[in-house]
């Protein structure tokens, strides 16, 4: 991959987390927290800007070197490999999930004639292209989308204003403080963008802005989120919190500006398919990079194809063989938390390695 | 072969893959294979298939593109099924074309249904994607079938933008109001909240027999079909007038004292609990429930009180900021205090009178506390009868009282539903009148 400005790479790390959060975490967290999703929304935003902060404070003495490099640095090339996998298996699995709802709330509202193998397999070519494109071109592709994202879930705010029961915040801890605080905090992975920002620094033009490209994604991720949140708690009561389309699609059906603006949901949903091509065109480049750092080889092009295979078999997989709300609220959640756990483990053994080294080099 | 060719062939069988797998989507869904449904009408039938399901189509073959002004033809056809969707999939059967309700307007339960409850109609209707969460639920005295038929004003020649267009009086009015099945639905799945529909009703005046779509016309095999005129030529015209002049706190739809050619009448609301119609609204109810909501911007009052004025006044009443609504906590009951806001202006006094002598014996402040008093009254004893006739809360006052509990599970102990019916009203309403005729002798 070519080196990424500063503003490409906040665009990046924001649509990682973007794709989770309209299509599967603000469901989750209006349907556990209810009336106090937009205070958990607060207070998971708030631990994924930590966790950022302690991330790039780790990252200080690595400027510029690739996660996977500093994981050899603390346990070899067996090590680099195992981790290596390790978050391979999560981004397939975050593309898989994502790619999953997708299609099934467009085989609803408009393929309903047409199997979800098929739409899925339009998505995945989409991606494989994504990934054969010279000079980065997804990257201005994603550099152009996700604004236009950000605008619409404004728009959507916006545009329901007059709809909302500013009443629905009430009671004001909804299921409890546990609920909220302690088994709200596995609501975290919806910020997918911390994983990301594990493998931007080597990707970096400038990895001396890395900790101010970090902060300001997640910061933005965390607005978007409370956008999307409050949206459809202070929308609908629990029923659309359990239902097979996203709520947010939902939301935009209720928008009409007199008869003149009616039916906004068919430019969200266009909208929504060319922010996926360019979620999963993320994803499927970082998936690569990390095969080809883990594998040695030289020419990494012609492998797009075979994960663009193996990405259409885990989606259909899921699809066909598995309950999706379980594996979206739970096995999500626990990959996300290990995932990061293992990430943030390697940085601090790789920061006492280096200070250890330091010390006896000194000595 | 060389790569090129590859790819070529590649990109060929891809194309041709896509192409199969996503015609039969575009064909259903091609507009030369869909029926656009504009009115949805359920009424109770006799029998197993206890469902009997009207819907009402444009004829789209009757628009000009120079958009005439001609009175459009509907098409109506008459389904008895078990179910809403088993009625859809007759009636795909029936007419050759699929039916899509992403147009549908209005859906009217006839009163007999909805006194049995209409709950899993509107969550199978909620659950069909086609179906727009802004369409209008009115609930209708008498058959819902007639009520379609006859639905139509000699002023608005296209039937979709007449439905699109005809809530809107509630917020000149208050005599109604806009509820949308969306709307609806949310406040269906809430336990601790009654639910309102919009009720409407047979203008008197226009005999049954003008319906040309009787249910007696149906086939055996359950369906009829056939066009119905709404077009005024083709109407009787009314036969006789109203018997005399309801007062405006006894006024539904079916009972109001209007005399036209139009033949259904939106006056009121239809209250309903979990689904189950239990009452209606008059049209002084209703302006209640929207001064309480909000929802009227602007309403007509007339005082009729000897002692501030020996004839009727008639005041224009705006709304000068949204009401104010709290609840609290007093042994265990629900007060709930509401705090309303007008400006209003005379516009009318009875005539006979020399209006510029008249207006120096017109003591403003008197008016506007007669206005208040009036106000005030209205509003408790329609907030009684919600809490001791209907026993429930349709003015979602739950909504403020959530607020005094902490977490949800304090919330659902507290049984909202049952303390309702303990409630006490604190109406206050604040009106300023203006004298404002345009012209004055």
């Amino acid at each position: 991959m070519e080196k990424i400005n500063n503003k490409e790479a906040i665009s990046l790390t924001i649509s990682c987390s973007l794709g989770i959060t309209v299509f599967i975490s603000s469901q989750i967290i209006a349907s556990e927290c209810l009336s106090s999703s937009l205070i958990n929304t607060g207070f998971i935003s708030l631990i994924a800007m930590g966790l950022t902060l302690i991330i790039c404070m780790l990252y200080k003495k690595f400027i510029g070197i690739s996660f996977l490099d500093i994981t050899e640095f603390v346990g070899g090339k067996f090590l680099k490999f195992i981790v290596g996998s390790a978050f391979l298996f999560y981004f397939i699995f975050t593309l898989a999930i994502v790619l999953c709802k997708a299609v099934n709330c467009l085989q609803i509202v408009y393929y309903p004639m047409t199997h979800p193998n098929y739409t899925v397999l339009l998505f995945v070519i989409t991606a494989a292209i994504a990934c054969n494109l010279k000079n980065n071109g997804f990257l201005r592709a994603t550099f152009i989308i996700v604004p236009i994202v950000i605008v619409a879930i404004f728009f959507i705010f916006v545009g329901n204003l007059k709809n909302f029961n500013y009443e629905n915040i009430f009671p004001i801890m909804g299921n409890g403080i546990r609920a909220t605080f302690f088994e709200g905090t596995t609501n975290l992975f919806t910020f997918g963008g911390i994983a990301y920002i594990l493998f931007l620094p080597q990707n970096l033009k400038r990895p001396d802005k890395f900790m101010s490209i970090s902060l300001i994604s997640i910061a933005i991720s965390s607005i978007l989120l409370t956008f999307v949140t409050a949206t459809i708690i202070l929308m609908f009561n629990k029923n659309v919190t359990s239902g097979q389309l996203f709520p947010l699609y939902i939301a935009v059906r209720y928008i009409e500006f007199g008869t003149f603006f009616q039916r906004l949901d068919s430019a969200f949903l266009l909208i929504m398919n060319i922010a996926i091509c360019s979620f999963l065109g993320i994803y499927s480049n970082l998936c690569l990079g990390i095969i080809k750092e883990i594998t040695n080889i030289s020419d990494i092009k012609p492998v797009s194809f075979c994960f663009a295979l193996l990405l259409y078999a885990s989606t259909i997989l899921i699809d066909a063989k598995f309950e999706l709300e379980f594996m979206q609220n739970t096995f999500f959640k626990a990959l996300f938390f290990s995932v990061i756990a293992l990430g943030l483990l390697i940085l601090i053994i790789a920061n006492l390695k280096k200070s250890y080294k330091k010390i006896e080099i000194n000595n | 072969m060389s790569k090129n060719m590859l790819k070529f062939f590649l990109i060929v069988i891809l194309t041709l893959v896509f192409m199969y797998a996503f015609s039969t989507s575009y064909t259903s869904d091609s507009v030369d294979n869909i029926s656009y449904v504009i009115a949805l009408a359920v009424d109770e039938n006799d029998g197993d298939q206890n469902l009997q399901v009207t819907f009402e189509f444009m004829d789209t073959s009757t628009f000009s593109n120079e958009g005439s002004s001609e009175s459009k033809s509907a098409i109506i056809d008459t389904i008895n099924a078990t179910s809403i969707n088993s009625a859809i999939n007759l009636l795909n059967a029936y007419i050759g074309k699929q039916v899509n309700l992403s147009h549908c307007k209005v859906v009217v339960f006839s009163d007999k249904i909805a006194q049995k409850g209409i709950s899993a109609e509107v969550s199978e209707l909620m659950n069909n994607i086609q179906v727009r969460p802004s369409t209008n639920l009115i609930i209708c005295k008498g058959n819902a079938l007639e009520y379609i038929q006859n639905s139509t004003s000699q002023l608005e020649k296209i039937l979709t933008k007449y439905y699109d267009i005809f809530p809107n009086s509630s917020e000149y009015t208050g005599y109604t109001s806009n509820i949308m099945i969306g709307e609806f639905y949310n406040y269906l799945t809430t336990k601790e909240c009654g639910n309102l529909a919009i009720l409407g009703g047979l203008n008197p005046t226009i005999s049954p027999s003008n319906s040309s779509g009787n249910p007696s016309n149906e086939s055996a095999d359950g369906s009829s079909s056939g066009e119905s005129s709404k077009g005024s030529s083709e109407k009787e015209k009314p036969k006789e007038k109203p018997d005399n002049c309801t007062p405006i706190s006894k006024i539904i739809s079916g009972n109001a004292p209007i005399l036209g050619e139009r033949g259904t009448e939106n006056i009121g609301l239809a209250v309903m609990k979990d689904g189950v119609y239990l009452g209606d609204l008059t049209a002084e109810e209703t302006l209640c429930h929207t001064l309480i909501s909000g929802e009227v911007n602007s309403f007509l009052l007339t005082i009729n009180n000897t002692k501030i004025f020996k004839n009727y006044l008639d005041i224009e009443l705006f709304e000068n900021m949204s009401p104010k609504i709290s609840v609290e906590i007093e042994n265990d009951n629900p007060k709930i205090n509401i705090n309303i806001k007008l400006v209003g202006r005379i516009s009318g006094i009875k005539d006979g009178i020399n209006y510029s002598d008249e207006q120096s014996n017109l003591d403003l402040e008197k008016i506007s506390k007669v206005t208040e008093e009036t106000i005030e009254k209205c509003i408790t004893d329609y907030l009684n009868k919600t809490s001791t006739e209907f026993k429930c809360d349709i003015d979602y006052f739950y909504n403020y009282a959530k607020r005094r509990f902490f977490t949800v599970q304090d919330w659902k102990n507290y049984d909202w539903s049952s303390k309702y019916t303990n409630s006490k009203f604190n109406v206050n309403v604040e009106a300023k009148v203006y004298y404002s005729l345009l012209h004055s002798d």
